[in-house]
């Protein structure tokens, strides 16, 4: 018994260091993109509202900053006071993203902090069980993914109803405002030139468009059951990527900070492909971590 | 039958609690970091608004030269105007309320971007269907001069 618990703990940790480095190393550059943005947080919003975080982002606040984030991420990565250190990730993502949010760009980019939270319950909750904080380090984080798609749905139920779907026709204008943001960013008019034919396509293709967009409502509904199995959630993760990738064809729009967690956590590729690496090579590795536990 | 009650419930708050969680945050904090709704796209009105910036010249000056995005200009359109609180879409803005929130767009983008232009006009481009074609708007909103 004692042996196959030692086996799944040693599939989980390698899971788990495949998920956790690029997630880290991610974050770390997100966070210091948007330091380097020299914001001035001018409509201040959520923390912002009650701390001075203009103080953050200049002289001592940003050296404090740079410094708190690259120990937190070391930290991290070594596994070290994981409770504190998930929770101080979490705190500085907070601080970083809503000064992104109060320069009046909102990236929406919470379930990324969340995650860093969803790992702290993890190791607060079940600590002294080391297969449990194993397991639910990993499914806590795929909660914090998932739950953001399934919000995402009921918003649209809630804003247009069942009809969600069939109202997609005026999508297109939608289309050509993405595609002239991107024109107008570069000046490139080969994105205009795409965006007409995208605009036409659509037009003519309503019924795949109404299916397109039944299938996504449909996907973001459902998204909590993936939180059930790990071996589903992957599945899962794939077809939220082919989601993903339709949209940023189809609209030009790739929300970075959400798409790439869940790639992440629920596909987790560079896990996969030391799986299915080990595989061809016939090698015994871990396979029952894709297993249910 | 209590054992297995307590089971399912045991269960259902490790498998969901944490998504629970991130729900109530949302019904308590609204849009505030990191809680949303994500209400992207979750409706398809009859409009959608792009931004641009012209030289004294009219030439389009590109949003990468400012080290933004027309995306995040977009964006900055509906914070300045939730900030100002001025409804907008539709294009139901008055003129007097498109030069307040142009002028509110401006002082933002120059407070983090040096100004290599003299001078800058902000422009709204909106689209809209009408008789099942679609047809766009553009409209001045305000002009900017280095003094």
């Amino acid at each position: 018994m004692n042996v196959i618990k030692n086996i799944r703990i040693r599939g989980l940790d390698k899971e788990w260091i495949f998920l956790k480095i690029p997630l880290i190393c991610f974050w770390f550059g997100i966070f210091r993109h948007i330091l380097s943005k020299n914001y001035k947080v001018p409509i201040p919003s959520g923390i912002c509202k009650i701390v001075n975080c203009a103080n953050l982002i200049e002289g001592h606040g940003l050296f404090f900053m740079i410094v708190a984030s690259s120990l937190l991420c070391i930290m991290y990565l070594l596994d070290f006071k994981m409770k504190w250190t998930t929770l101080g990730l979490f705190s500085l993502s907070i601080i970083v993203f809503t000064i992104e949010d109060s320069s009046g760009i909102l990236n929406r980019s919470g379930t990324f902090s969340f995650i860093f939270l969803a790992q702290s319950f993890a190791y607060w909750i079940n600590g002294s069980n080391l297969l449990k904080l194993k397991y639910s380090r990993i499914q806590y984080s795929i909660q914090a993914v998932v739950v953001g798609y399934f919000l995402s749905g009921c918003s649209k139920l809630l804003d247009s109803g069942l009809s969600w779907p069939s109202d997609g026709s005026r999508i297109t204008l939608q289309v050509l405002k993405s595609f002239y943001y991107h024109y107008y960013t570069t000046l490139d008019s080969t994105e205009l030139v795409k965006a007409y034919e995208i605009v036409q396509f659509l037009t003519e293709s309503q019924n795949i468009l109404v299916v397109l967009l039944a299938g996504s409502l449909t996907l973001e509904l459902f998204a909590l059951t993936a939180a059930v199995n790990k071996s589903y959630a992957r599945f899962y993760g794939i077809a939220l990527l082919l989601m993903h990738i339709g949209i940023y064809y189809f609209m030009d729009i790739l929300i970075v900070s959400f798409a790439v967690p869940m790639v992440f956590v629920m596909i987790n590729p560079f896990y996969l492909a030391v799986f299915l690496y080990d595989k061809m090579l016939k090698k015994p590795t871990f396979p029952h971590t894709l297993k249910s536990m | 039958m209590g054992n297995r009650y307590k089971k399912f419930l045991e269960w259902g708050i490790s498998t969901f609690g944490v998504a629970l969680l991130y729900i109530i945050g949302v019904l308590l904090f609204n849009e505030t970091h990191p809680f949303s709704r994500f209400p992207m796209y979750s409706n398809f009105p009859n409009w959608s608004y792009s931004f641009y910036l012209t030289d004294e010249a009219n030439e389009i000056i590109p949003f990468s030269s400012l080290e933004t995005t027309g995306s995040s200009v977009g964006h900055l359109y509906g914070s300045v105007s939730d900030e100002l609180n001025i409804p907008y879409g539709s294009f139901r803005e008055s003129e007097e309320e498109l030069q307040q929130i142009g002028d509110r767009m401006m002082f933002v983008l120059l407070e983090s971007n040096e100004l290599k232009y003299k001078y800058i006009n902000l422009y709204r481009k909106g689209f809209y269907y009408q008789n099942d074609s679609i047809h766009d708007l553009t409209v001045l909103m305000t002009s900017y001069e280095r003094h």
